[in-house]
Formats: structure tokens, C-alpha cells, sequence
């Protein structure tokens, strides 16, 4: 990923889902997979989500996206770096 | 010989085995004696929160053998028997128990290998075991006041001896993994035996800790009396054992329950068990009519702790320099993850749902 051009949601849905694949170690992650109330990741993980993002999109995390549903899917974290992107 | 200070309080001793806990040499083939007054001790300094091993030059397996058969084994974590000097053998122990120099006595009958340590790790104490017996009749080596954590402190480093072995082999998803610890949560009001404790978690605890207040015994002490209060303790066991005394809240009470502190100790790092604690927390105030405010104090290191508190259903009402008030809605109870059994005091009963939210 170049810091130039900006991600499509697309782009930002892969790389999301390969960490998050990583992470859990679920290879076969689905975007709609509840991941923290579902109990594939705890709440830590959340918090090395926020870093990873931060890292990987260049973007800040604020304390009002702490949202679960912010990070309980792929297609939820996706949504919001693409969200924090765009700004 | 340094006394045993407040400063340098002894947390470990560290056995040679000939001519020290028992009488007579393994490989000379004599016959072993284990003195009654060396088989006390153990058990007392056991008991005290001291931890115990051993250096010694010898065979593994017959040393295994013999500790065995005195029926005292179980008391002495990760020996360290071989040939390499005991100075290596103390190095290891101090790395796998995680301990420092200045923190063990070693006991030993030769001179040579007391000076040996004493070169190689000027801060360990090294003594005879007669110096031993001594100090410890002389009041210098147990502490004065033991703590419930403290007495089952050997359990504890053998417990997560076992814990570790397993998570290094586990393979599968973080959820099964939890799941396959058999993990029970004890959530009582605190009592005289839980201060000391309580009072040092406040102390040492910074990553997973809101607000880092710190009280001391006696402040805790007056909050346990207050009615106005409540100093509540979490208990984390697993199939293999105690984690010990690893969470500590301090709410006041009244239409609202404020968690003024909530804190869990690092042991518990990755078990995902704060939300059951919020969860227990915030029940319990619905079950005295109250909601749940919490407040926040940010710190560099301890955002989990805000990311746990939303997760559990808590919205941000006021945001400030250095504080965030959270508040429970009042239609919501927060879930209780399924990996974990949550048993309360307070209703005296077993919370176990899914994972799902529960809504009145």
C-alpha cells in the first residue's frame, strides 16, 4: 500500500482481513464473523486492531470509535479505517 | 550477611541437598536422614509465601528419587541438579522464577560453594543451614503478616508452570483456547485478609488499571467499613490452578455506583476476564436499584481498559483533561463471556450466559 493514492474499501477489507486472519488464527475469516462478542478475539486484540490501524492507514483512532461494532467484524473495522481515511 | 530488611525481604531459599536438607551424600551411598527440624522449616517457610529450590551437584534422577520418597518434592520448584556451578544454578532460578538476586538466601555446608555464589552474585545471601535456623527463630526471615495469595504462592507458580506447557501447545482460535481453561471468576466483597493485597495491586498495577488511584491498608480499610462503599475482590481459578487474588474495584454507592478504581493484575493479561468483572459490577448495582458510572483517567498505557469499558455497553457522558465519566444505559446488562463461569457473593448464585446481550 503507497501512502499516495487513497484505499478503496476494497483494498483497506483485504489488508484488514489478513491481520485480523493473523490474529485470530482463522485463516478463513468471514467479514460478517462477530469477532470479540463472538469470542474469537478478546478485548486486547481490540487494542492491537486500534494500533495496527493506526500503523498500517496513517489514521487516529479516537476514543469515540471504541465502538464495538467498530471492531467486531472485518466489514466493521474496514468500514471505519475507510471512514477515518476518507476524513 | 545482610539482615533481612523490608528492603531486601527474603522470597526464595535455595537448598543444597548433602549434608544440608538431609544428612549424609547421595553418591557416597549413605544413608539419607532428612533432620525433623530441616522437614519443618520447608513446610514453614512453605507456608509463609517463601519460595524453595534447589542447587545441587548430584544425579538428576536418583535426586528426584529421594526428594520423592521424603514426601518432599512437591515444595521445591524447578531444582537445578547437575554438575555445572552453583552460581549458574542460582542465575537459572532467578531467570525462571523471576526474582532477584537480592530476594534469596542460599544454603549450603560447603564454604567453597558459598563463596562461590558469593563471588559470582554478591547480592545473594549464602548461609549455612544452622545460620538458617537461626535467623529464621530470630524473626529475620518470614514475614510478618501473610496474605492469602502469599500461602498459596508455590500452588500458584506451579499452577502457571502447567498453564504455560499448555498455551505453548495449543493450537487452535483464541476462543477455544479460552474456552479449554475451565475458567471460574469469584467476585466477593473484600474482607480484613484481602487489604494488603488489595492495597499492593493499586500499587503495582498500571496497564489494566482506570484510574490509578492507589490506596493504602488503611484507607482500604475505612472504605470496607463505609457504607457508602464498596471494595470488591475477583478471584480467578482455571484447571490448573489459582491465579489468585487479580482483580480489585472500589465503587461508592448510592443511586448510582461509581467505579472509582478497577484494576486487574497483568497475571490475567489476555484471559479476557475484565468484562466479566464490569459485568458482575454493574449487575450487582442493578440488583441494589442503582446504575453504573465509571470514570476513566487515561494514562500512556492503559486504553485497554477504556476499550473494555465501551465493549461492555458503557457510553461516555463527560470528557475532560484528565477524567472520562462513563455510564451503563439503564436498559442494558452486560454479558458474560461463555469461557468464563462468573460466580457472585452478593446474589450468591452462578451468572453463566452466552455471549449475546441480555436485556431486561
Amino acid at each position: 500500500m503507497t501512502a499516495q493514492s487513497t484505499p478503496t474499501n476494497e483494498e483497506i477489507a483485504a489488508v484488514v482481513r489478513e491481520f485480523i486472519a493473523r490474529l485470530s488464527g482463522h485463516p478463513d475469516i468471514e467479514d460478517d464473523w462477530p469477532l470479540i462478542s463472538g469470542g474469537v478475539l478478546d478485548s486486547i486484540a481490540a487494542v492491537q486492531m486500534v494500533d495496527f490501524v493506526e500503523r498500517t492507514f496513517h489514521v487516529e483512532v479516537a476514543d469515540e470509535d471504541l465502538e464495538l461494532l467498530n471492531f467486531d467484524s472485518v466489514r466493521g473495522l474496514a468500514a471505519l479505517v475507510t471512514r477515518r481515511v476518507a476524513a | 550477611m545482610t539482615p533481612a530488611t523490608a528492603e531486601n525481604t527474603v522470597k526464595c531459599v535455595v537448598w543444597d541437598l548433602d549434608d544440608t536438607l538431609w544428612d549424609g551424600t547421595l553418591l557416597e551411598g549413605d544413608e539419607l536422614h532428612v533432620p525433623d527440624a530441616n522437614r519443618t522449616l520447608v513446610r514453614v517457610l512453605d507456608e509463609h509465601g517463601i519460595l524453595q529450590s534447589v542447587a545441587s551437584r548430584n544425579e538428576p534422577g536418583p535426586v528426584e528419587d529421594r526428594l520423592r520418597g521424603f514426601g518432599l518434592d512437591k515444595y521445591f520448584l524447578h531444582p537445578q541438579v547437575g554438575w555445572s556451578a552453583k552460581s549458574a544454578s542460582l542465575r537459572t532460578l532467578l531467570e525462571v522464577l523471576n526474582i532477584s538476586a537480592d530476594s534469596v538466601l542460599f544454603i549450603d555446608d560447603s564454604e567453597f560453594e558459598r563463596a562461590e555464589v558469593a563471588r559470582e552474585l554478591p547480592e545473594v545471601r549464602c548461609v549455612t543451614r544452622e545460620k538458617l535456623h537461626e535467623l529464621v527463630a530470630g524473626g529475620r526471615v518470614l514475614p510478618r503478616q501473610v496474605t492469602a495469595d502469599a500461602a498459596r504462592r508455590r500452588d500458584m507458580y506451579q499452577a502457571e508452570d502447567r498453564r504455560r506447557g499448555h498455551e505453548e501447545t495449543f493450537q487452535g482460535p483464541a476462543e477455544e483456547f479460552l474456552s479449554s481453561l475451565g475458567m471460574t471468576l469469584r467476585v466477593r466483597n473484600a474482607t480484613e485478609g484481602d487489604l494488603d493485597r488489595a492495597a499492593e495491586l493499586t500499587r503495582r498495577t498500571h496497564q489494566l488499571n482506570t484510574t490509578g488511584i492507589t490506596f493504602d491498608r488503611d484507607e482500604l480499610a475505612e472504605l470496607v467499613r463505609d457504607p457508602g462503599h464498596r471494595v470488591i475482590v475477583a478471584e480467578l481459578d482455571d484447571r490448573f490452578g489459582t491465579y489468585g487474588t487479580i482483580g480489585l474495584a472500589v465503587l461508592s454507592t448510592g443511586p448510582e455506583w461509581t467505579i472509582r478504581l478497577l484494576l486487574m493484575s497483568c497475571r490475567v493479561m489476555g484471559r479476557n476476564v475484565g468484562t466479566a468483572l464490569i459485568a458482575a459490577l454493574a449487575r450487582t448495582a442493578a440488583a441494589h436499584g442503582a446504575r453504573t458510572v465509571a470514570h476513566f483517567r487515561p494514562t500512556d498505557r492503559n486504553r485497554q481498559m477504556l476499550v473494555t469499558y465501551r465493549f461492555a455497553g458503557f457510553a461516555v457522558v463527560s470528557r475532560s483533561e484528565d477524567r472520562v465519566v462513563l455510564t451503563m444505559p439503564e436498559d442494558r446488562i452486560p454479558a458474560v463471556p461463555g469461557y468464563v463461569r462468573l460466580v457472585t457473593e452478593d446474589t450468591a448464585t452462578v451468572l453463566s450466559c452466552p455471549t449475546q446481550e441480555v436485556t431486561r
